[in-house]
């Protein structure tokens, strides 16, 4: 009886309602579903990609059809739209734009992962607790806007008025601002591409003891020999997945070109925008996404067989 | 009057070293903010010797170890080694060797790679690197392991290969951050025997720093005891523990009874006795009667004898409270009254048990007696 006047009473219903829910779930027969817990739990995301592997499926299928423009009627089984992506008369327009997409998204992964590194390194160690915040938010801004308006944004940087041409002119260079340059794009896609690294390789970087470079340093080695013998070789897997991630986002890039390029200097995705929408060619615009898909997959599984792969595995093997 | 005034172990290093230190640490300071890591620190350490900085955790002696490698910059006050001020040499030119507390190992490489490390920073030619590395896995007696990954290794293996590569470069200095704290009881005294093996064999002067007291007085040529940033008493290790400077040096080195009292001399009879009348006879009063000192007596020699046995007129009666078997010896708890702790005993004696009566007596030789200001 003492018992039971000496418990709180909110306490005591707390554990009734848990008793409750108890039975309940005894009472479904829920338990019996417990070892199928964790797929259960994959279920949504298992979902969306089946999805996404089915329209990738379905892109196949069209890919490899050929296509009356004419008569606008799908025809047989044919490799006909792989061979127009190469062939003239827009085979060469094609090929060009591929190269510069690649070019492009692979100078912006560079780019981005050697500037984001550093950045990464001071917010991991710098002993000021406001410095690292400050650093992350400032981090964190450029994805507070849209694409559009942060290409537009560097549109009046760098056009014909902007500020790098009134800079130029200052030095004597009379240019008339650098838009439609490969220059303008890239730096235009470095904007994200800088803090998405930087955000990507901090976790990696997180992990490294910062004794390891203290012992480093003890032993005769300089910063930069200690960055290149242990910092850098440890946050392997975290540059690794940065670089992928930078990489895939560029190649698929369209705002940017069309933009700050003004249209002179098509991505892959520019050019497929208007195979879709000014030729209604479903079936060729599906084998350029394709061919796009199959190179910077390619270039993934490269990354992470040279990069990470025997560090990503926990370092279990000999 | 006998005796009174007798100096004691000195709180600041002794000038006398016959040779220039190795490393001289004049008026170091180290502050972060508010709060101060080493307050005034003044600090020779000999050639050849093994040193052992001994304090509680926060007590500053890690600072001081990275302040002689480089890793922290004093606030205040020089730091030399061999006679060169350190203040602009940074860490990777002062050919210093230091094992970590969490060993910093690199994970990436080999065991030889590892070892390897410093030779190549240094740019030795392949051939030297591979038999040096090779004499550095015999001197830790780890010859099979070189191409091992760190991973595989057990704990002692680890340390043992931490060592062999902060020695591979023949640094005149050693520095040791409690890297033996992780181990388990015997592998630590396995590995502390090594460390004296080969500290025999090697000239280097060896910096240790450690909060496990009896790992100090194991290993130590000398001690430094840290206590909130202020070195309180540098000597040989019988010295820290048979004439501890201050209270908290007695409390801190080995396993002591303290009494807190005033100084009286009844003749040649010296005692310290606590406001509750409990009367320790000692053999020196270091600041006079009348003054307020602690008395401390190690567990270790004190003598219990039956109230029958008694030989003694001084020993404090008291009854057993506590009766532990240690191995070695028996750890009694005697409850005195007037006393707020029992007094702990470590005694070769086993007959006794809880409850009874017995007699508590040392010699005043053994008792270290500190001056306290009233504490």
């Amino acid at each position: 009886m003492r018992d039971r006047t000496s418990r709180a009473p909110d306490v005591g219903w707390g554990w009734r309602l848990l008793d409750v829910v108890i039975a309940v779930r005894r009472r479904l027969g829920a338990d019996r579903l417990e070892p199928y817990r964790p797929y259960l739990m994959l279920a949504p995301a298992l979902a969306l990609v089946t999805l996404l592997a089915g329209g990738i499926v379905y892109l196949v299928y069209l890919s490899f059809h050929s296509f009356d423009t004419f008569l606008f009627r799908q025809g047989p089984w044919s490799f006909e739209q792989y061979r127009r992506l190469v062939e003239p008369p827009s085979g060469d327009f094609n090929l060009q734009t591929l190269q510069r997409t690649l070019v492009i998204s692979l100078l912006v992964t560079v780019g981005a992962v050697a500037l984001g590194l550093p950045v990464a390194y001071f917010i991991v160690r710098t002993r000021s607790r406001a410095a690292r915040i400050l650093t992350l938010v400032l981090l964190l801004v450029p994805f507070l806007m849209g694409e559009v308006v942060r290409a537009f944004g560097w549109a009046l940087v760098l056009g014909s008025n902007g500020l790098v041409a009134w800079v130029a002119s200052w030095v004597g260079a009379d240019s008339g601002g650098i838009l439609g340059t490969p220059l303008a794009v890239w730096i235009g896609m470095m904007q994200v591409s800088i803090p998405l690294a930087t955000l990507l390789i901090l976790p990696a970087l997180t992990r490294i003891d910062p004794d390891l470079e203290r012992a480093a340093a003890t032993m005769g080695a300089p910063p930069v020999r200690v960055w290149r013998h242990v910092v850098t070789p440890l946050a392997r897997p975290g540059i690794a997945g940065a670089a992928a991630v930078v990489f895939l986002l560029s190649v698929a890039e369209y705002d940017m070109p069309a933009i700050l390029g003004l249209g002179r200097l098509p991505f892959v995705a520019n050019v497929i925008r208007s195979i879709y929408t000014l030729q209604n060619n479903l079936y060729l615009g599906s084998a350029f996404s394709l061919v796009l898909m199959a190179i910077s997959t390619l270039f993934v599984v490269v990354l992470v067989a040279v990069g990470g792969i025997r560090n990503l595995r926990g370092g279990s093997d000999g | 009057m006998a005796g009174a005034t007798e100096p004691r172990g000195d709180a600041a290093p002794t000038a006398a070293a016959e040779s220039r230190p190795i490393v001289e640490l004049v008026g170091a300071v180290k502050r972060y903010g508010e709060v101060t890591a080493i307050a005034g620190v003044d600090l020779r350490i000999r050639p050849r010797e093994l040193f052992t900085l001994l304090g509680p955790s926060g007590s500053g002696k890690t600072t001081i170890l990275r302040a002689i490698a480089g890793l922290v910059d004093l606030t205040e006050g020089e730091l030399y080694i061999d006679g060169r001020n350190m203040a602009d040499v940074p860490t990777f030119e002062r050919n210093i060797g230091m094992v970590f507390q969490s060993l910093a190992l690199f994970p990436h490489m080999t065991v030889f790679d590892n070892i390897a490390f410093p030779l190549r920073m240094r740019r030795r030619p392949r051939s030297e690197i591979a038999r040096r590395v090779q004499d550095a896995l015999d001197v830790v007696r780890l010859p099979d392991i070189g191409r091992r990954r760190i991973h595989e290794l057990s704990g002692g293996q680890q340390q043992r290969v931490a060592l062999a590569r902060a020695l591979v470069y023949d640094p005149k200095l050693l520095l040791l951050d409690e890297p033996l704290g992780a181990l388990d009881k015997r592998l630590r005294e396995e590995m502390q025997l090594e460390l004296v093996r080969l500290h025999g064999e090697i000239d280097v002067t060896i910096v240790n720093v450690t909060h496990d007291q009896v790992e100090a007085l194991m290993l130590s040529d000398r001690i430094g005891v840290m206590e909130e940033g202020r070195l309180v008493q540098v000597g040989t290790p019988e010295e820290i523990y048979r004439r501890p400077a201050t209270r908290f040096v007695a409390e801190f080195v080995g396993r002591a009874n303290l009494v807190d009292g005033v100084g009286t001399a009844d003749g040649s009879l010296l005692r310290v006795v606590s406001p509750s009348g409990v009367a320790v006879v000692v053999s020196e009063l270091p600041a006079g009667p009348g003054a307020a000192h602690t008395a401390a007596i190690r567990a270790e020699l004190i003598t219990l004898r039956r109230p029958d046995e008694r030989r003694w007129p001084h020993g404090l009666e008291g009854t057993v409270s506590l009766r532990v078997f240690e191995g070695e010896s028996v750890y009694y708890e005697v409850s005195v009254q007037g006393l707020e702790r029992p007094l702990r005993v470590a005694s070769r004696r086993r007959d006794l048990a809880v409850g009874e009566p017995v007699v508590v007596e040392w010699d005043p030789e053994e008792v270290a007696v500190v001056a306290t200001d009233g504490r």
